[in-house]
């Protein structure tokens, strides 16, 4: 009985602030990406003639996010009767759109126009976490075009 | 929808780009495949229901890349790249990302 | 925030900024909750389903093994439970002298009431001398235990032989190697669906309770057949109450919480032994069988001459 009411607290906890922690995150994540608008952020491996003279350099973001007790226990119901898996899509989600406005970040601070050929790496850090997802690490990398003055 | 993983559509002419666009999902099988799968690890041979899985979700994540392409007024996605990623036991993610861009004939 | 604007003129192709995206379509996790609910209920609903299934599974299979494999496989069972209990208070060699003797004199007792059935299975009777609390319980490989409690309880051997008859009944029945049957399926289905965790949590819940957790309607049945037994043995089934009429005037809520949990109402179950007992208004002591000396522990019982046993 006293199992039962430890599951049932840390479920609430869970589930009270992982739902506030992450409205918090996506109205963050949602401000952001509008302050950054305008550096642009492309796949494409090779820019366009407009960025021939342009000087290049790594830039990258990096997140990592873990999960709520709650989301383990959803997507461990989930993982019995199969299907989609909704806690972990808006987890990663968030990650991979964190990422990239880390690497923006970054881009910006160099000065930089856009970001070219984009690319992710996602992995999972599985510490203690046994079966389920612990925590997901999520970075996004690409080449930052920054105008070289003077010429 | 065009989707493809090349930089150029051949035959058409890229006249705008409009962004990146991503689509990704995570799913499982549920328990009874997982033991069936658990039991063909010691026989070998192909995971039938993971192929499934995998392939599903592949569709459904192109599915949600061509649903952000089209709210952008896209008809091509060029430049696609896969990522799967196991998240956890049983779930895997497949994302994918492309660049949205609206292509003409030449 | 100072963006740099990119000097990109429009007919590069490139948009002047990255696009915005509508929300719900890497995200559609409207309502995890009710999500979450609807799977756990999903899941209840199975394992309730597959538990009753398989407690079906157990209740036929249980009877089936042959009695001879479980007393092999459960030879060991009196040791177990011995180190289960609380270390026994040796008061010198002189009472587990008399503790073997009344062993001995228990066993005899209930081989004299198996005596007219046909076949009995051969049980071991295991004398508990340091336990208080009234009780006698039946487990795996055939061991009745009966503690020292008990027979301060009772009065004529009549009522110490329905007691006994009763938990001979539950291992004729198979009830023990049914309910282990029970807890091994139960706990594999554990394992299967929740791991290791849900598992242990199962066993450990579980392996306490293996001694007490007969259904009703096995005690029932069991009630019924040891009055069989006694009927045939003594001709009626007069004293038979006297042990739980006992219980239910010293009930002692704390003590005896956990028992009523799965023995059936003690009123009940008096009620059930009365109607089968058919003079029960006309109970004489002159009816009822003294319990021999080795077994008098309550005192003011027993007045008469211990060896004087009415065969019917």
């Amino acid at each position: 009985m006293g199992q039962l009411l430890v599951f049932l607290t840390l479920l609430a906890l869970g589930y009270g602030f992982g739902r506030l922690a992450e409205s918090r995150h996506y109205r963050s994540i949602i401000a952001r990406e509008d302050a950054l608008r305008s550096l642009l952020v492309m796949p494409d491996r090779m820019p366009p003639i407009h960025f021939q003279n342009h000087g290049s350099t790594l830039v990258t973001g990096s997140v990592v996010i873990s999960v709520d007790y709650f989301k383990t226990v959803a997507a461990g119901l989930r993982g019995l009767f199969g299907g989609r898996v909704g806690a972990y899509e808006s987890l990663l989600d968030r990650a991979r759109r964190e990422a990239i406005l880390r690497m923006q970040e970054d881009a910006r601070k160099l000065g930089a126009e856009a970001v070219f050929n984009l690319k992710f790496e996602t992995s999972r850090i599985a510490q203690n976490a046994g079966q389920g997802l612990g925590s997901v690490e999520v970075l996004a990398y690409g080449t930052a075009l920054i105008p070289v003055h003077g010429r | 929808m065009l989707i493809s993983n090349m930089e150029v559509v051949p035959g058409k002419k890229i006249t705008t780009h409009l962004g990146l666009v991503q689509g990704s999902t995570v799913r499982a099988k549920h328990a009874g495949r997982d033991i069936m799968a658990g039991l063909k690890n010691i026989f070998g041979g192909e995971l039938k229901g993971y192929t499934e899985l995998l392939s599903e979700s592949r569709d459904e994540a192109l599915q949600r890349l061509s649903e952000q392409a089209r709210t952008l007024g896209a008809n091509a996605v060029i430049n696609v790249r896969f990522s799967t990623s196991s998240i956890a036991a049983g779930a895997s993610e497949i994302f994918v990302y492309g660049t949205a861009v609206i292509v003409e004939d030449r | 925030m100072s963006v740099p604007r990119p000097r990109i003129s429009t007919g590069s192709g490139l948009p002047p900024g990255n696009p915005r995206l509508p929300e719900h379509i890497n995200n559609r996790n409207e309502h995890p909750l009710k999500d979450f609910l609807l799977l756990a209920g999903a899941l209840l609903a199975l394992m309730f389903v597959l538990t009753l299934l398989l407690g079906w599974g157990a209740q036929w299979l249980g009877p089936k093994i042959p009695y001879s494999w479980e007393s092999r496989w459960f030879a060991a069972t009196p040791d177990a439970i011995a180190t289960a209990l609380p270390p026994q208070t040796d008061n010198g060699s002189a009472l587990t002298d008399s503790a073997k003797d009344r062993q001995q004199a228990l066993q005899q007792l209930l081989e004299r009431l198996l005596s007219q059935q046909s076949a009995p299975l051969k049980v071991r009777l295991h004398w508990l001398a340091d336990e208080d609390t009234p009780n006698a319980f039946a487990t795996l490989g055939g061991h009745i235990f009966v503690t020292r409690g008990l027979l301060t309880q009772v009065s004529s051997e009549n009522a110490l032989a329905m007691v006994l008859a009763h938990e001979y009944a539950h291992v004729e029945q198979r009830h023990p190697i049914t309910l282990a049957l029970e807890q091994l399926a139960i706990s594999l289905l554990g394992s299967v669906i929740g791991g290791e965790g849900a598992a242990s949590l199962i066993g450990q819940h579980t392996s306490l309770l293996t001694l007490l957790s007969f259904s009703r309607d096995m005690e029932r049945s069991a009630d019924q057949r040891a009055l069989e037994i006694l009927q045939r043995h003594y001709g009626h089934s007069l004293g038979a109450d006297e042990f739980f009429r006992n219980m239910l005037a010293e009930r002692d809520e704390n003590r005896w919480a956990l028992m009523f949990q799965t023995h059936p109402l003690t009123s009940e179950r008096l009620q059930q032994i009365s109607q089968a007992g058919s003079a029960a208004a006309s109970v004489t002591t002159s009816q009822l069988t003294p319990l021999p000396t080795l077994l008098q522990l309550n005192d003011g019982a027993g007045s008469k001459e211990p060896d004087q046993i009415t065969q019917p």
